[in-house]
């Protein structure tokens, strides 16, 4: 019984040691991160048959094991996953919204406005070089922090690039330790001993690669988890995946697996949210403040495009951007305007201003565009052929425009006061103006004869000098005629006005005349055989004024209705016919009309005639261009001619390097005086105006609108950061609840082993006592 | 369910409550450190784009403020401008009413001359006045004084026509200027007007022209062929007289008359007959000589020949017939068609080109006119000196009636102000509401999260404390 009773007692001793063991080991990993609460398991060993009772053979310590919940554990490697994502993504964000500096006096949309200011500030005093200087420094700010902006957008990019090449070797390195963990556990529990802290430390692994990428796992049945990723698996029993990832020279991040060489798209976990956040929103992001940029660039310059400058119109301009020659044969001039710039061309047409310094003429030429036919030859030719000026490009492939000498040139619409330059309306030259206007239907062979005071002589037109002579424009007519040996020495011009052929003499004067004997062509121009026309002492001198009040583009012709003298003979008066064909006024002209006082013909424009006279018969007519736009097709935009500011997008915005050095080159004006703010109050107008290239959002509006985004988004995660933040507490809390330590419960514990090895300790001394006893009898 | 608290939960507990407390505090004493309800996009996403949409607004609004009073300045300092303008042009008026009057003599008039010549540097000086750097009257064209001294002393405009505008509301314009040429050189014609003393009239063609001209009609010779001893004096240079005229000597009663003009008694010149003035009824002059008179009745017709020019230098023959005569002064491009047919005398006619002139130059002819340095008779002078007021007082309306507009605008610039000033108000409210903090409210939650705080800290505090070994001996 001794024996038995010394075993029960010494059983019972090494037991209570074995839990309280345990409980110092709790109380010991009490804080240790992943550590489950481990128990002593006890049954009371098997009994044994004495003296014919079934006598108990004391306790026996079973096995020592954690107390955990699988699937909360994975639940956490899971939702590890979700928060470490959104807090990736925070992270960058919340950067982004510090960087954009809104809502304050920082950021851009505050140095949008303030440029914009500046712009007014200007426009209210536009004399003032201290407030050009001011617009020079507002937009060097204002497309310095658009540069910065997007210079720090690109930096996050390519940090976010660093941090998830860094933290997929960090996915390395846990995917090597689980897979160790998984052998050594696997070794140890094939004999039947739970590997209990090895399986903490692995838990534990799983959710810190949770926390790096999206996983599932299980475990099979040797005890080994298998780990996997968006269904491909990264650790198994013997082996695992290793992750490499490229980063290209744009900022694009791929991730791959190594050996299979295969791309793996990461959504969760924090390498998930940096690259969502370096792939899809920063690129946006990019996106929406380049086309911020570039439809601010393109906007102003169409606007700035068609001002004059205070040092007056431009002797030499070069286009800001260069045509591409996107067949790549070696030569732009094949290519389509529309084609060939960064911006967008539409149909229209634009108008060049030539004006002589000396006299202060203008002359202006319109050139159309057709997005689906002009090219950049054409282009080129087009303004080559524009009087006094040349164009050409350069080797960058730019439009070059030069002045002659003496002449300069703008593309503004301002009104040209004496539109009756070549005298085709009561000059003081003999003039004879073809009734309708071109095209005129020629044929080959067709004549003119002419008597001019060195005699008869007759000019004859051959289809060789006429792209189509059936459609010959007035043009290709007054070349022929002047390139006419007879014409030129009988003092003749053949000059273009509103469209129509006219013939005149060099000189004027009572003294000039010629006439027109006939010829087959003479009807195609509306003229009789015959005429003979007469030159005056007084030219009927005419000044435009007003500024134009429509909104298009139109061209006004004035038409006297009879042959008459300006204020004298009765019923004498003009038509202003427009570009439609319709009379939109009439303006007396005759017995009670004072000459050189003002006729309004509606709007908003006046004209002036001076006395002389006026021939219907001989076809007498001007035409003057009202503009509204002098640039309705925006190639002088998009060419970035007399740009504003150059550059494409937001990464090389500024503001054109001459205006920085020479705030005066600011084309403020339409005609180029000191007062005259019409472009700025344009330009003003850019901000708020809806545009099509912002799906019909202002400037301003969509920046608020971006803006708002980034705050949106950063919320948004932030709440959501919250959620996902509440969800893994209470996952965790419920995890302490099952594995974790509490202190006060182990010390109840350590009392209750501790009672129980003092009692043993008792039962020993008294086993040994009563055997003592015996022994003593002997 | 029985819960099982844990060391590590027990302490999360504390250390979560505590950071969210402390969060707490922090944000609400971030506010009012600020005063700012949203300090980043992230705080209040709408918000933020609606206060940028704002702050737009408000900056808008406050650049047109500025405009406003950018355009004030230039508006009341051409207002000033006008009214003294105005003030000079009513003393020149005075003045020239007081040379009009027959009491005053020669040096009278002088001094009358002078001090409108002094009224007229005055007013160039006005006429050149600027705001700033910005000349008021020059159009456009602000940096270059609009009226220049060109040859003579005539002045040129070298501005332009172009109204200056500035943006006083949401799509709403206003002029800051007028230009010089419609206050002081309006141009309106209305038609040729002549001082007639010579008899020429209109022609049938109309004219061109500005300003002031003459048209001389020079004498340049007499033809008669004349009985009873009466001869021409000096071969006839000194007479005025054009056309045909009859001369009727009556020697019974010794009287002499031409045409339907003043009789001339003979006996009354005081015997010297050398040179006898007859003059007919339009005062054209004959210069006759007497001397040897034969005491015979003598009745004939006696003929003025002449030239005319409008330039000085080219003199046309006239032919009292043509009734439509082409004159052109090539250096001034104007144009005149006249009427010969009742030209009666040598002399200069005062042409004006009616609302052609600008101010200086009538100035400038009223100073001459009153000056008389050529000598003109009185009421030849008179007659100028009206027509030279006509043109004064038509510019004197050209100046009240741009004070009147510059009154009307400042009048809808305050009015803008106003309106503009109230918006604004609005906007900053809203603005206010959507960015700022309102203080009271944070306040209260400052406190509250400080009071959160302490006692997360005093729970936090229990908490931790608590544990069985404290009661354990």
């Amino acid at each position: 019984m001794a024996g038995i009773g010394l075993n029960i007692g010494l059983k019972a001793l090494l037991t209570s040691q074995s839990a309280l063991e345990s409980i110092g080991h709790n109380v010991a990993n009490a804080n240790t991160p992943g550590f489950s609460r481990q128990r002593l398991e006890i049954s009371s060993s098997r009994s044994v048959l004495l003296r014919g009772l079934s006598l108990g053979n004391g306790v026996q310590a079973d096995v020592v094991r954690r107390t955990t919940d699988a699937l909360i554990n994975k639940r956490l490697a899971i939702q590890g996953s979700a928060r470490s994502r959104i807090e990736a993504r925070l992270d960058g964000l919340s950067e982004i919204e510090t960087l954009l500096g809104e809502p304050g006096e920082l950021g851009l949309s505050s140095l949008v406005n303030k440029f914009f200011d500046s712009v007014a500030s200007l426009a209210a005093a536009p004399g003032e070089l201290v407030q050009r200087t001011g617009v020079v420094e507002s937009g060097t700010r204002m497309t310095a922090q658009l540069q910065q902006l997007i210079g720090s957008f690109s930096n996050l990019q390519s940090n976010t690039a660093e941090k998830i090449s860094s933290q997929i070797e960090e996915v390395n390195v846990l995917n090597r330790q689980i897979l160790e963990l998984n052998k050594e556990i696997a070794r140890l529990e094939s004999t039947n001993v739970p590997a209990n802290d090895l399986r903490d430390q692995r838990e534990l692994a799983l959710r810190e690669l949770g926390e790096l990428i999206d996983i599932d796992y299980y475990e099979d049945s040797s005890s080994a988890v298998q780990v996997f990723t968006q269904g491909r698996i990264l650790v198994g029993q013997n082996s695992y995946q290793e992750l490499s990832s490229v980063t290209t020279p744009n900022g694009g991040v791929t991730i791959r697996l190594t050996d299979s060489g295969q791309p793996l798209a990461v959504r969760g976990g924090s390498i998930g949210g940096l690259l969502n956040l370096g792939q899809d929103f920063l690129p946006g992001l990019n996106e929406n403040l380049d086309l911020f940029a570039s439809n601010l660039i393109f906007e102003m310059n169409k606007v700035h495009s068609t001002g004059t400058p205070t040092t007056g119109g431009f002797t030499a301009l070069t286009a800001n951007y260069s045509f591409t020659d996107s067949d790549n044969d070696g030569s732009v001039s094949d290519e389509l305007v529309s084609r060939a710039l960064p911006f967008e061309v539409t149909d229209g047409a634009f108008y060049v201003n030539v004006t002589n310094q000396q006299t202060g003429e203008v002359e202006t030429t319109r050139i159309d565009i057709d997005t689906a036919r002009t090219t950049v030859g054409d282009l080129v030719e087009a303004l080559d052929a524009v009087p006094d000026i040349s164009a050409g490009l350069d080797s960058l492939g730019r439009l070059q425009v030069f002045g002659e000498n003496g002449f300069a040139f703008d593309f503004s619409r301002r009104l040209n006061p004496n539109a009756n330059l070549a005298g085709t309306f009561g000059g003081g030259q003999a003039s004879l103006t073809s009734g309708p206007a071109g095209p005129y239907a020629l044929s080959d062979g067709d004549t003119l004869d002419l008597t001019g005071p060195f005699g008869s002589f007759s000019v004859s037109f051959a289809a060789a000098d006429f792209e189509d002579i059936a459609n010959a424009t007035p043009e290709e007519i007054a070349t022929v005629l002047n390139n006419d040996p007879s014409f030129t020495s009988n003092g003749l011009a053949a000059v273009v006005s509103g469209g129509r052929l006219a013939i005149q003499t060099g000189a004027e004067g009572e003294s000039q005349s010629f006439t027109l004997d006939g010829g087959s062509a003479i009807s195609a121009f509306g003229w009789s055989p015959a005429t003979t026309v007469t030159g005056h002492s007084t030219s009927v001198s005419v000044e435009l004024g007003g500024e134009y009040s429509g909104t298009t583009n139109r061209e006004f012709r004035f038409v006297p209705n009879m042959d008459g003298t300006v204020g004298t003979t009765p019923g004498l008066s003009v038509d202003v016919i427009d570009d439609q064909g319709n009379t939109i006024a009439t303006l007396d002209v005759g017995e009670n009309y004072e000459p050189g006082s003002e006729l309004s013909f509606g709007v908003g424009l006046t004209v002036e005639f001076g006395f002389g006279e006026l021939s219907a018969t001989h076809n007498d007519s001007f035409s003057v261009n009202a503009l509204a736009d002098s640039d309705t097709s925006d190639v002088l935009g998009a060419l970035g001619m007399n740009a504003l500011f150059v550059g494409s997008d937001a990464s090389d915005i500024s503001l054109r390097q001459d205006i920085l050095d020479d705030p005066r080159l600011l084309s403020a004006s339409v005609t180029g005086a000191e007062g005259d703010n019409a472009i700025l109050q344009e330009l003003l107008a850019v901000q708020e105006e809806k545009l099509e290239g912002l799906q019909g959002q202002s400037l301003g509006s969509y920046y608020a609108d971006f803006v708002g985004d980034v705050g949106f988004e950063v919320s948004s995660a932030s709440n959501a950061l919250d959620i996902e933040q509440f969800l893994e507490e209470s996952l965790v809390a419920r995890r302490e609840q099952v594995s974790g330590v509490n202190v006060d419960e182990e010390l109840v514990n350590m009392i209750q082993f501790e009672q129980a090895f003092a009692t043993a300790a008792q039962f020993i001394q008294v086993v040994s006592q009563t055997q003592d006893e015996l022994l003593s009898l002997i | 369910m029985q819960i099982r608290n844990t060391q590590s939960s027990l302490f999360n507990q504390v250390r979560n409550g505590l950071r969210l407390s402390s969060f707490q505090t922090a944000r609400a004493q971030e506010q009012i450190a600020s005063g700012k309800r949203i300090l980043r996009p992230s705080d209040d996403a709408v918000g933020t784009a609606i206060s940028l949409s704002i702050r737009r607004q408000i900056n808008e609004v406050q650049r047109m403020i500025g405009s406003i009073d950018s355009g004030r300045q230039l508006l009341e300092a051409s207002t000033s401008a006008l009214e003294q303008a105005g003030t000079f042009l009513s003393e020149a008026r005075s003045n020239l009413v007081l040379g009009l009057n027959g009491t005053l003599n020669e040096s009278d008039r002088r001094i009358l001359g002078t001090q409108i010549e002094q009224i007229r540097e005055q007013l160039i000086g006005i006429s050149n006045s600027r705001s700033g750097t910005t000349f008021l009257f020059s159009g456009a064209r602000t940096s270059s004084a609009p009226y220049a001294r060109g040859a003579g002393d005539e002045l040129v405009y070298q501005g332009d026509d172009q109204l200056r505008r500035v943006t006083i509301g949401f799509g709403v314009e206003l002029a800051t200027n007028i230009p010089g040429s419609e206050v002081f050189g309006r141009s309106d014609p209305s038609g040729v007007s002549l001082t007639e003393l010579t008899g020429l009239g209109l022609g049938t063609t109309a004219n061109q022209g500005t300003g002031f001209t003459e048209v001389e009609i020079r004498h340049d010779a007499t033809t008669a062929t004349l009985g009873s001893g009466i001869a021409l004096v000096n071969g006839g240079a000194d007479d005025t007289l054009i056309g045909d005229r009859t001369l009727v000597v009556d020697a019974t009663a010794g009287t002499v008359q031409l045409g339907s003009g003043p009789v001339v008694e003979l006996s009354r010149l005081g015997g010297d007959v050398s040179d006898v003035v007859v003059r007919d009824g339009n005062g054209a002059e004959l210069h006759l000589d007497f001397t040897g008179f034969t005491g015979t009745d003598f009745t004939g017709t006696v003929t003025g020949s002449g030239s005319i020019s409008v330039d000085g230098t080219n003199y046309t023959p006239l032919t009292l017939g043509e009734t439509d005569l082409e004159l052109i002064d090539a250096s001034t491009g104007n144009v005149l068609h006249v009427d010969a047919t009742g030209v009666h005398s040598a002399g200069t006619e005062l042409v004006t080109f009616s609302g052609a002139t600008d101010v200086f130059d009538v100035l400038r002819a009223i100073q001459l006119d009153l000056e008389n340095a050529e000598g003109l008779p009185r009421d030849e002078v008179t007659e100028r000196l009206e027509q030279r007021l006509l043109e004064l007082d038509r510019h004197h309306e050209n100046i009240l009636s741009g004070l009147g507009s510059m009154g009307s605008r400042l009048e809808r610039l305050n009015d803008s102000e106003d309106r503009l000033q109230q918006v604004n108000l609005q906007l900053e409210g809203m603005r206010s509401g959507i960015e700022d903090a309102d203080i009271s409210t944070v306040v209260l939650d400052l406190s509250k999260a400080e009071q959160t705080l302490q006692l997360a800290q005093a729970t936090g505090a229990r908490l931790i404390q608590n544990t069985l070994l404290n009661y354990l001996g």
